[in-house]
């Protein structure tokens, strides 16, 4: 929502649409295909539990539903959601997104940022690249726009800047390890060759309608305003990485247990008790981070 | 040494950028485990190969992650 208002107000009308019914087309395709492929013929439909989430007092069978409906209060549901949340659903998931925030943090200090200006044209080597940089960066719809928009003012031509535009929020290491985790192996190669095959082919179908219509890209490159204040950023990042540290923790110790070896462990050991004292540290204004990369 | 801290410095900032999203997608799907009736759910989105991701891929254009 908040990323085609930032089109409109930084490209121009053609694109405006352009991106979201692309957007649309991508993740539809994507959908697909992991349906085609993992469609197993005459399996049982998925059998919804209708165990009660709040504290499974009912297993949804030999009560009815309707009965349940009003018997929990609506606070008691909220934190019973919430409980669920933060350590089942991210539970699993914060090793995998710390492990690609290093990843996502290594491959922006190692991409030179005259990367995209030097090497982006047009055509298919131009949005081939764009692939390559885009799926593994770390950026957000509102964020990739000023960047596309940068981009064409540069000479890349918009349908290799939409291959961004998709490519970039879509995927990036944090999401693809968190996809890898829930989703399977399979399920996260299908999904990215969707992304890859969709956003080239709608890339060149874009700079089609421009040379149709006979009309150049124009935009208006700036720096968009961030979305939210610097002081709710730090706040949301000081939850995330609280609810993070167990979990994390857990993880490591898991894989340490697996490993088995006396001198492994050791090893990996020391490194876990650096990365516990670091994951507080991240999301910590106040502290001064030398100790972090000391131990490190 | 540098390169380090300049590596965790990034990672750093994503996860300010990212925190906000992060908690607003973990209460919305913690919402959905205990406010969405499971039957409805499977009935609209769990069979079927386009019906079922054409609504999904609908619903999620305008989320704004």
């Amino acid at each position: 929502m908040d990323s085609i208002a930032v089109t409109w107000a930084m490209m121009d009308p053609v694109m405006t649409v352009a991106r979201p019914a692309s957007a649309f087309i991508t993740a539809f395709v994507a959908g697909v295909a992991e349906n085609l492929f993992s469609y197993r013929k005459g399996a049982a439909p998925a059998i919804p539990d209708l165990t009660c989430p709040v504290d499974g007092c009912c297993d949804g069978v030999g009560c009815d539903p309707e009965d349940h409906r009003n018997h929990h209060r609506f606070t008691e549901k909220l934190r019973a959601g919430l409980k669920f949340a933060v350590t089942d659903l991210w539970g699993d998931m914060a090793p995998w997104f710390f492990f690609g925030l290093l990843l996502a943090g290594l491959i922006t200090v190692l991409v030179p940022e005259d990367l995209f200006s030097r090497h982006l044209g047009s055509g298919l080597p131009a949005m081939l690249l764009m692939l390559a940089v885009g799926i593994p960066l770390y950026i957000c719809a509102t964020a990739s726009t000023p960047i596309a928009a940068a981009l064409i003012l540069k000479g890349v031509s918009p349908g290799a800047a939409l291959v961004f535009l998709l490519a970039g929020p879509a995927t990036n290491m944090a999401s693809m390890t968190v996809l890898l985790g829930t989703l399977g192996k399979r399920a996260t190669v299908i999904y990215l060759a969707s992304i890859a095959v969709c956003s080239v082919l709608l890339g060149l179908a874009v700079d089609h309608v421009y040379a149709v219509l006979g009309i150049s890209a124009k935009a208006a490159a700036g720096q968009a305003a961030e979305v939210f204040p610097i002081g709710v950023q730090w706040i949301a990042a000081v939850a995330v990485v609280g609810i993070s540290v167990k979990p994390t923790v857990q993880k490591l110790r898991s894989i340490i247990e697996k490993k088995g070896s006396v001198a492994a462990a050791s090893k990996t050991k020391k490194e876990s008790a650096a990365e516990a004292n670091c994951a507080p540290e991240a999301g910590n204004p106040l502290s001064p981070r030398q100790p972090c990369s000391g131990a490190t | 040494m540098e390169f380090i801290l300049k590596v965790l410095g990034e990672s750093r900032h994503l996860l300010l950028d990212a925190a906000v999203y992060i908690l607003f997608g973990l209460v919305v799907s913690g919402l959905f485990r205990v406010f969405l009736n499971p039957n409805s759910i499977a009935r609209h989105l769990g069979n079927g190969r386009f019906s079922s991701v054409f609504k999904a891929a609908l619903i999620g254009v305008p989320v704004p992650l």
